[in-house]
């Protein structure tokens, strides 16, 4: 690749990794060592495919679909038969953190992986259904039926603690 | 209020609260993409001639290769499943490119992790009893006329030790020292050879003293290989049959580099424009660009520089134009008397290092041609400073990149 696309990768990268990191983090359950590595595995996807992302519409829009379709095939990778568990990265708790963002962490740790890609993607990339099915290779019916799931287990675990972020 | 909008407030409040290393993650990418790049050079050119290898040898031999498995090594490790240490499966398949590297590697055990890659490529665990270390291997052909392969500038790859030198039969031998994300030396070890036949053979092998890539600890204090082993395994004549059976790719043609946008152009240019009293080493560069150390006597540091030539008359509609792009980039510059468009700015360096800034000089004349200087207070990007502020004021960055030596 020529020193300037080179140049021009460095800078989108720069310039993006903090987003994309802070999506990986939600998607990783508060796993920041995942999230690491799930970015650094998006962006040399993005890497390998430079010239044409970087002509493409929207290259920040398929550096977050390449994130998302990351985690999904690394959590695959890990465990075919995943189911929802107790297991919470060690590293979702940080001194820093309020009781609330750890226990939203933990809740988001104990979703089956792919419901909690539908969440993130939903609330926080604020991706349209169809978007998000596109994203995630789902179907409109598949992506409902899996928010409106994960969304009743977290009201379950959360109840209305979550009031305190609206407050703010 | 909703549960939802709650909700997405919540992920807003603890997303934002995460702070990301941004120079471990444009270094960390940045290395995946160099890697996945070889891999895929090499898994397209094996493709299709290991394809036929395999469809005419595969229903005999992998019987015999999976017997003969079980029957010489021992157990599956946590580092994979043992590979035999002779060449067993088809050419250049995953089994054959594993086992025959084994065969080149000093005593001990060899595992092959999960997953296999592409056609070419060869990834295994070395279990000397000193400590497992991953070896990556990777054989292509390149196109002849590409260019004779040589050791990276310095500062393209800080706290790396490059070696490079012609071998006996005329092959050439780059071997590259450095750490898996080269700013943080804390990192696992990443060693790397290539040898690169006149022929556009080329075989390529990269070892940690891990025993795997990215963030895993690291096992050992170096890497397993030494340089004259790695060049020993890289010029087996094992690999020859290899090499035979890959596709030759058609001669590189290089496009025309317009006159004042050669190397040498630029250097000699940016010689007569440097002040008086600075010394410069460590010249490197291609067409439309050059990188140079510059030393005022106090300190070297990384001095960058891009001529480039934009075509103006684009359509300013179309967002991926040349000029499309440049209206974007110069938008907020000022505009000089005879229309040149400059850009100056002075900023924390953007792939960090502590204390490291960096300061630029972004030159737009209305003909198309850009001139853009970039320096640092450090020889390499996202290292640490080596000197308060850079050698060049941005005065006098503006003189350089406005001299009509350019046009």
């Amino acid at each position: 690749m020529k020193q300037e696309q080179v140049d021009e990768f460095v800078e989108f990268a720069t310039n993006r990794s903090g987003q994309l990191y802070r999506s990986a983090c939600l998607l990783a359950g508060g796993d920041v060592h995942l999230a690491e590595d799930l970015v650094q595995e998006t962006l040399g996807r993005v890497y390998l495919n430079w010239r044409r992302v970087s002509a493409a519409d929207n290259p920040v829009a398929y550096a977050h679909t390449v994130l998302a379709r990351t985690f999904i095939s690394h959590k695959r990778r890990r465990s075919s038969g995943e189911q929802p568990t107790g297991y919470v990265a060690e590293a979702a708790v940080r001194e820093s953190d309020s009781a609330t963002r750890i226990a939203l962490l933990e809740a988001l740790g104990r979703l089956a992986y792919r419901d909690r890609a539908v969440l993130v993607l939903r609330y926080w990339e604020d991706r349209s259904v169809e978007e998000t099915g596109a994203i995630l290779r789902m179907t409109a019916g598949v992506v409902r039926a899996a928010c409106s799931r994960a969304l009743t287990r977290l009201r379950g675990v959360l109840g209305t603690s979550l009031g305190d972020f609206a407050q703010h | 209020m909703p549960f939802e909008d709650e909700l997405g407030a919540a992920f807003q409040d603890t997303a934002r609260s995460f702070q990301p290393d941004l120079v471990t993650l444009v270094n960390g990418g940045l290395a995946d993409g160099r890697r996945r790049r070889r891999r895929r050079t090499a898994g397209i050119l094996g493709g299709v001639t290991a394809l036929a290898v395999a469809a005419v040898v595969g229903g005999t031999v992998l019987p015999g290769a999976l017997k003969d498995n079980r029957s010489q090594i021992g157990a599956a490790s946590v580092y994979g499943t043992p590979v035999p240490r002779h060449p067993t499966g088809p050419l250049l398949s995953a089994q054959w490119m594993n086992s025959t590297l084994a065969g080149l590697l000093p005593s001990g055990s060899v595992f092959a992790p999960a997953g296999t890659g592409p056609r070419g490529t060869a990834a295994v665990v070395l279990d000397d009893g000193k400590g497992a270390a991953l070896i990556d291997f990777s054989l292509t052909r390149v196109a002849p006329g590409g260019g004779v392969p040589d050791c990276p500038a310095a500062s393209a790859v800080p706290n790396t030790v490059c070696t490079a030198g012609t071998l006996a039969g005329g092959g050439r031998f780059v071997f590259e020292q450095g750490y898996e994300y080269p700013t943080r030396t804390t990192s696992a070890e990443d060693w790397s050879g290539t040898v690169t036949f006149a022929d556009g053979g080329q075989l390529q092998l990269e070892e940690w003293n891990a025993p795997a890539e990215k963030g895993a600890a690291t096992t050992r204090k170096n890497p397993p290989l030494t340089a004259a082993q790695v060049r020993a395994v890289l010029t087996a004549e094992d690999w020859t049959p290899a090499l035979a059976a890959l596709p030759k790719p058609a001669p590189v043609t290089q496009p025309p580099v317009p006159g004042d946008t050669t190397e040498a152009h630029i250097l000699a240019t940016l010689k007569k424009l440097f002040p008086k009293g600075i010394t410069t080493s460590g010249e490197s560069g291609q067409a439309g660009y050059v990188s140079v150390e510059l030393d005022d006597g106090r300190g070297p540091a990384l001095f960058q520089i891009n001529v480039q030539h934009w075509d103006l008359n684009s359509s300013l509609t179309d967002p991926n134009s040349d000029a499309s792009a440049m209206f974007q980039m110069f938008a907020a510059a000022t505009t000089l008397g005879n229309g040149d468009k400059l850009l100056l700015s002075q900023e924390g360096a953007e792939k960090g290092g502590s204390g490291a800034v960096q300061r630029v000089a972004d030159l737009l004349q209305p003909d198309g041609l850009r001139v853009v200087v970039m320096e640092f207070n450090s020889t390499a990007q996202g290292t640490a400073a080596t000197r308060p502020l850079p050698v060049l004021t941005l005065a006098q960055l503006r003189a350089i990149v406005t001299s009509p030596l350019w046009k």
